[in-house]
Order: C-alpha cells, then sequence, then structure tokens
C-alpha cells in the first residue's frame, strides 16, 4: 500500500481516537444530578439490578419478586446515596422475616453504618456509634422470633444545628466540640401500634450530622430470610409510616 | 531512522529517539499518555486498602487545607501496656503533642494537586466529598508508574537497545513486572523508582556519554528526590551512584576528577535534604529525628535476604519471574557496560541484604517484596539484551524462552491486578485458622512466607481462575463467605470487595457515587487515549512515519561482542 496513504490513515485513526476522547472527557464533566433529598423504593421495579442501589452480596442473594425485596443467604448490602434534610431525616422500612437472623437498617457515611436498627434472632436493637464502639439498646427483645409477621422500623437523626449560620459562627473548631446527632428508633406492629421507641444517649452517638450520606439495608451471618416491602429516607414530612402509625406523643 | 547503535564503544554515540525534536517529544508523549491511561483504566477499585497511602492523603489534605504538617483531628494514645511491637509506626507524637506522620514529603506533596482538582470534581459533579477525593488522590499510582516507564523507555534508548526494542522492553517493565501492581497500590515504591532511575539515568549519562555536569545535578536531584521519599533508599541509591562514579571510566579522572563528581552530585541533592531536615525539625524538634520508635534492625540477614528472593510467598523472582532471564542478558550487558552492572548488581545486593535485616523485611500486609520494587526497574533494564540477540546465537530459541518468561510473568500481574489481594489475604487467613491458628494482623507473626500452601501467588492466579469461571458461568461457586461469628474474614469480606474483579470500572462501588454513565464515558475516554497513542507509538517505531528515502536502507546493528 502507498506510504502516503497509511500515514494519512493513521494520523485519521489517531484524530478519530482523540475526538472520541475528548467528546467522553466532556460527558464525563457534565455535572450529574446529585443525591436525591428523599427516596422511596416499593420494589415494584428492578431497583437492585440497575444501580439503583448498590448491591454487594457475600453467599447471600437479593431478589425482588411480587413487590418484595428478599434478601436470603449470608451477608448481602444494599447501600443507596441520600442527601440529607436539613433538620430531620428519617429511615423507615416495612420488613418481615421468613427466617430470623441478621438484618439491619439505617442511615451512615460512606462504607460506615453509624446509626440503625437491626431486626435480629434476638430482638429489635437501636444501634449507633459512639466513642465506646458500636452500642446497641433493645426496644424489644424475643425468645421465639415472630417468623412472617410484618413490622414497621423508623430511625431519626436530628441535626443539632438545622441553622447552617449558626455552625459557620463556630468557625473553624475541632469536630470534637461540636454537638453530635440525636437517634430517636422507633418499633411498630402490623397494625402501626407502637412497640417501643428509645432515644438512646448512655453512651450517646458520636456521628456528625452533615457527614450522612447515606442509607442502608443489610443481613449479615448466615440463614438469613429477610422480606423488605418498601423502604423510604428522607424528611419527617415523607414518611409513609405517618399514615400507617398509630404514634404514641414524643 | 536513526541508525540503532549497540556498538562496543557507546559513549562515541548518543543513540536518538526520532528524526527531529519534535516528533521526540510526540513519542515520548504519547509514550507517557498510553501508559497513564492504561495504568488509570486498571486502576483499583479498592481505595481503602493500604491506609498507608491514606496516611499520605491527610498529610497532603493538611498541607493543603492549613498549611500544617500534623494531622490535625488525630489523637495518638496508647496503654501504658500496650507492647513495642504493636505501635504504629507510621504516625508519632511529636512537637506540641500533636501527631504527625512519621511519612517523608515525596508523595504526600505529589498527592496535592490530586487532591485539590478532585475537591473541585466533587462539587462540579456532586459526587460525595469522601469517594471521589479517595479515588483521584490514588492517581499519584498510575502517573508515577508513567513516569517510571518514560525514564526507563528513554533510558533504554540511550543504552542503546534501540526504538523500537526499547519499547518492548519497556512494556515488558510496564505490564509484566512487578510496577503494574506496584503503582496500582499506590505505595511510595513507584515514586522510588522514578527517583533511582533518574540518578542513574544522570550518572550513566554523564559517565558513558560525557554529558556534562549538568546530568551529575540530575543524579544527585534523583537521589534527592529518594530520600524526600523513602531515606532508606536513598541510602542504598547512594552507595550504587557512588560506587558508579568512583569506578574507572568516564570524564574528569582523577581524585579531584571524582571529588569535582560528587560536588555535583551533593549539590542536586543538597535541597531535598535541606527540606528534609527542616521538617523533621518542624515535626519532632531536630533535623535528625525521624518520629520511628519501633525496632527496625535486628532480623538475620540471611534469612530476610532469602525471604526477599526465594520464598515462596515473598521471594521476587516468584513475583516477577522476568529476573530469570538477567541469567541471559547480564553477561551481554556487563561486557558492554560493565561499571553500570557492578553499579547496579551492588545497588541490588546491598538493597536485598539491608532489607533482610530489617526486622519488618516483608512489608505486610502487601502484594510481595514490597521494598524491593524501588530499584527493580534497574534491575530489569539489562533485559534488554535479550531482544537484541544476535542471529548466529540460537536468537529464535532465546525469543521464544523470553516469550515464555514473559507470558508467565505477565499472567502473574495481570491476576494481582484484576483479584483484589484482600481476597488471597482472607484465603491465607482461612488457611492458618484451619490449622488451628489465631489470626492476628501483627506482621511478625505471619507464617505464610515459607509455606507453599498458602502463598499468595498461589491464591492469587487460583483467584483469578475462580473469578473467570464465576464471571463466565454466571455463578457464586467461588464467592467467600466467613464463618458466623468470625470478625477477621467478616471484616475482609464486607470492608473489601473480595468476591469482585479490583478494576474500578468492573466493581459495582462506583456505581454508588460515580453513576455507571460517568464510568462509561471514563472508560470510553482511556481506551480512546490508549489507542490513539499506541497507534502513533507502532507507526513511529515501525518507520511508518518516516519519508521514504533512496538508497541503503539503515538496519540495526548487533553490538559487538
Amino acid at each position: 500500500m502507498n506510504r502516503r496513504v497509511l500515514q494519512i490513515g493513521v494520523f485519521s485513526l489517531i484524530a478519530l481516537c482523540i475526538g472520541i476522547a475528548g467528546t467522553a472527557a466532556v460527558f464525563a464533566f457534565i455535572p450529574d444530578s446529585g443525591s436525591p433529598p428523599a427516596i422511596f423504593d416499593d420494589f415494584n421495579w428492578s431497583s437492585i439490578s440497575n444501580g439503583y442501589w448498590h448491591v454487594n452480596p457475600i453467599g447471600a442473594t437479593a431478589v425482588i419478586k411480587s413487590g418484595l425485596l428478599t434478601l436470603s443467604g449470608h451477608s448481602v448490602e444494599l447501600d443507596r446515596r441520600l442527601q440529607t434534610d436539613p433538620k430531620e431525616t428519617v429511615v423507615a422500612a416495612r420488613v418481615r422475616a421468613l427466617s430470623f437472623n441478621k438484618f439491619g437498617l439505617g442511615i451512615g457515611v460512606y462504607h460506615s453504618g453509624t446509626v440503625g436498627m437491626e431486626f435480629d434472632a434476638d430482638g429489635i436493637k437501636c444501634g449507633r456509634g459512639t466513642d465506646h464502639g458500636y452500642q446497641v439498646d433493645f426496644l424489644k427483645g424475643w425468645k421465639t422470633p415472630p417468623v412472617g409477621q410484618w413490622f414497621y422500623l423508623e430511625v431519626t437523626v436530628v441535626n443539632p444545628y438545622p441553622n447552617p449560620k449558626v455552625l459557620q459562627q463556630l468557625g473553624d473548631i475541632s469536630s470534637d466540640k461540636l454537638k453530635k446527632v440525636k437517634v430517636i428508633c422507633a418499633a411498630y406492629d402490623s397494625q402501626g401500634h407502637l412497640i417501643s421507641r428509645v432515644s438512646p444517649t448512655d453512651p450517646p452517638a458520636n456521628s456528625h450530622y452533615v457527614a450522612f450520606d447515606e442509607v442502608f439495608m443489610r443481613t449479615w451471618d448466615s440463614n438469613n430470610r429477610y422480606q423488605v416491602d418498601w423502604f423510604y429516607a428522607g424528611p419527617p414530612s415523607g414518611d409513609p409510616l405517618i399514615a400507617v402509625a398509630r404514634r404514641a406523643p414524643k | 531512522m536513526q541508525v540503532q547503535t549497540a556498538s562496543a564503544a557507546p559513549a562515541a554515540i548518543v543513540p536518538r529517539f526520532a528524526s527531529s525534536c519534535a516528533r521526540a517529544i510526540a513519542l515520548l508523549l504519547a509514550l507517557f499518555s498510553f501508559f497513564f491511561a492504561a495504568y488509570i483504566f486498571t486502576a483499583s477499585a479498592d481505595y481503602f486498602s493500604t491506609g498507608d497511602t491514606t496516611i499520605r492523603i491527610e498529610q497532603a489534605e493538611n498541607i493543603l487545607g492549613r498549611w500544617g504538617p500534623d494531622l490535625n483531628g488525630w489523637k495518638l494514645q496508647y496503654p501504658n501496656h500496650l507492647k513495642k511491637e504493636y505501635f504504629d509506626p507510621r504516625i508519632s507524637l511529636g512537637r506540641g503533642g500533636k501527631t504527625y506522620s512519621t511519612y517523608l514529603l515525596g508523595q504526600p506533596l505529589l498527592i496535592i494537586p490530586f487532591d485539590y482538582f478532585s475537591s473541585q470534581l466533587a462539587i462540579h459533579e456532586r459526587w460525595p466529598y469522601g469517594p471521589t477525593l479517595l479515588f483521584f488522590d490514588r492517581l499519584v499510582g498510575p502517573l508515577l508508574g508513567a513516569l517510571v516507564a518514560l525514564i526507563f523507555f528513554v533510558f533504554a534508548v540511550r543504552l542503546g537497545f534501540g526504538v523500537r526494542r526499547s519499547l518492548l522492553l519497556t512494556l515488558i517493565l510496564g505490564f509484566a513486572s512487578s510496577l503494574w501492581p506496584d503503582e496500582q497500590s499506590v505505595l511510595e515504591h513507584t515514586e522510588v523508582a522514578f527517583f533511582l532511575l533518574v540518578a542513574f539515568y544522570g550518572a550513566y549519562r554523564f559517565r558513558e556519554q560525557e554529558g556534562g555536569w549538568q546530568y551529575l545535578v540530575l543524579a544527585g536531584v534523583g537521589l534527592g528526590g529518594d530520600a524526600f521519599t523513602r531515606y532508606q533508599d536513598a541510602f542504598l541509591g547512594g552507595l550504587g551512584i557512588g560506587l558508579y562514579l568512583l569506578l574507572p571510566g568516564g570524564p574528569w579522572p582523577g581524585l579531584m576528577g571524582r571529588v569535582r563528581r560528587f560536588i555535583l552530585v551533593g549539590a542536586g541533592m543538597l535541597p531535598f535534604l535541606v527540606v528534609d531536615a527542616w521538617y523533621n525539625w518542624v515535626r519532632f524538634g531536630k533535623p535528625l529525628a525521624s518520629g520511628h520508635h519501633e525496632t527496625v534492625f535486628g532480623y538475620a540477614i540471611w534469612k530476610g535476604a532469602l525471604g526477599l528472593t526465594v520464598s515462596p510467598g515473598k521471594g521476587i523472582l516468584w513475583y516477577c519471574p522476568i529476573l530469570f532471564l538477567l541469567a541471559l542478558a547480564g553477561p551481554r550487558f556487563a561486557r558492554r557496560y560493565s561499571a553500570l552492572t557492578v553499579a547496579i548488581g551492588f545497588t541490588a545486593v546491598a538493597w536485598i541484604l539491608l532489607y533482610g535485616y530489617v526486622t519488618y523485611w516483608h512489608g505486610d500486609p502487601a502484594w510481595g517484596p514490597r521494598y524491593l520494587y524501588g530499584m527493580l526497574p534497574l534491575l530489569i533494564l539489562p533485559l534488554g539484551e535479550v531482544l537484541n540477540w544476535p542471529k548466529q546465537h540460537a536468537r529464535s530459541m532465546v525469543w521464544s524462552l523470553t516469550a515464555v518468561v514473559v507470558a508467565i510473568s505477565f499472567a502473574i500481574q495481570f491476576a494481582a491486578v484484576t483479584v483484589s489481594p484482600w481476597r488471597t489475604w482472607y484465603r491465607v487467613i482461612a488457611y492458618e485458622e484451619s490449622q488451628g491458628y489465631k489470626w492476628q494482623w501483627i506482621a511478625a507473626r505471619y507464617r505464610y512466607h515459607w509455606n507453599i500452601h498458602e502463598s499468595p501467588l498461589v491464591f492469587q492466579l487460583h483467584g483469578l481462575y475462580q473469578m473467570a469461571y464465576d464471571g463466565i458461568t454466571h455463578s457464586s461457586k467461588y464467592d467467600l463467605v466467613p464463618p458466623d461469628e468470625d470478625g477477621i474474614l467478616d471484616s475482609l469480606s464486607t470492608n473489601y470487595a473480595i468476591n469482585q474483579w479490583n478494576l474500578w470500572w468492573k466493581s459495582d462501588e462506583f456505581d454508588w457515587w460515580m453513576g455507571r454513565q460517568k464510568i462509561v464515558a471514563g472508560m470510553t475516554m482511556l481506551i480512546a487515549i490508549m489507542l490513539a497513542s499506541g497507534v502513533y507509538l507502532v507507526a513511529e517505531t515501525s518507520g511508518l512515519l518516516e519519508e521514504p528515502r533512496a538508497g541503503k536502507r539503515l538496519e540495526l546493528v548487533p553490538e559487538a561482542a
């Protein structure tokens, strides 16, 4: 082949590749839509296979069928980015276990589930990271787990600095001098009756509200089979539990 | 195309990269772009790995954000009963009772531009700040890997291997040696390798090619860069360079000539040493204080040296089998560059002996004998000889053997970068637990180094097979699932994506915060850059871009015996 033609071909190919690279770079630079202010998933669509949930199964499966998310086996973690409400953020779900062992949901910092509830073989617990490690308070314990019964779980985290100006006025102070979040956990039975509510303070949670950026569900250890009917995270005003729960006064 | 000389008198002719300066620059730019893009493309999905890098990122952020050398907000407190071996050698209490890293400024300073860029990018793209910074800061690994490839290529061309063979040799270094997993790990050894190559290149250009005094200063800058990154490696490199400049040969003969050589090398090093001393003073109150409190030396040297070279769990020969080719290439290289061979050999031996004497010679938890990676490119340089093998000496057999060894070595590196090394650690720990041993993350107590049944190499290659099997058959047959209530294995399986491919675009970790569309855009961009630069490299080195000439075609001239 004529050398000149080959040279033109080579430079054309290089130019094409550079063009593709440039176009891809421009596309990558277009800002992301960002985290949503609230999420609600009733599992009527394939939210575990399309990237809506980040799913990390280890000897476990996550399946959506008939409007239910079923988590079976060993460990599986589902995470979802979330923009917290300036004042208060709620994480709530309708959950049941066909085989109890260990299930949790909550809100946290990337890769750190710092505040959450556990729905386990020995009861319902409210957990949070503290200066003395991860601590749990029981909302309800049981010797024979209520297999197959639906429950509503709700975790609330309250921002101690809802007014950003207050935070700005504090200036560049050490993070350990800032007030930490208030945590409230509540569990309701299938009729929406409040089973228990706790706001653990001994020891208090050590999470900073501004750091929260994800919500999660997870199972761990073996023989789990949990089903989730819906999952909500966002401001209290959008919490589906409002319509269901017979709330006792806070 | 230039005449490719590999003659017996290398000082006489300085091999060139291309027929013009512009094309030489384009060639080097293409080479750098190719490796930088390829290394980013194969970057690890695991940006939590190596707390060492996380500490260096903290250093960079403290310098960038508040001009502070201490780790703001870190409180270092050890219970009184804690044994010395439990102390973390990476951080130490310094002036004002503050916590400082014992690490030097080398890598943190290079991280700063990445940190600034990613902090702006996270806001612009509305990505979560933490993972964005963790990932983009770690691109300092690919950057340094590409820089190593670049200076290595320049060195190889100047050694007279020819542009085409130098490119091939650089590809072998880049993808069939431990440089690949090393740059992926984002530890500081890639930076050490880069500066060490710069130092030797400067000394070589001065000595063998009479490049002038500025190359001695360059050699000093290289050693200074190493002193800015790892003291001990700068010391070892200094021994090698010192010997190289002492041996007979090169300009400026005699005692005074030698003194002048060392003065110029020292001049190159001086700024780095001054900053090192100042940084020590700022952190720990004395120019020579390092902040280290652990026992560094005391291991049986012979045991450590054998562990670093031939042990089934840590031996460099198994992690980087292309080094076996030195048996073929070494003597030929030594005939051409005897002083350089002596200097490289001396550096390598000193390196192995010194680290063999170090109590934590293995550098665990880490992939392979990481402390040796800094001098690895120097050992690979002579392999250009096997690519230049003369026809009359069974060339086809040598090339076939080389191809087989390179393929094996590539497979090992490929497994190392595509499968999470934590998957292998999981299996090492599971093996130990199956033997009734209670695992503790105390490197001095690891037992796997001399047991082939728990060699990370075996586990890693097997892991590649397992991941490929599960990927192709869409099964989870080889998912690693920890036993109930086994905290160590459970934390490994939940903290690291050990059941997923280790490439960032293949792991679902990035879906979470970067989004699939951005991942696809990033991959497309990187592949296109690799293609553009790769096509240019092939076209340039094959002579396609040369204008046809009348008359006799220039051929490669094999070196004299």
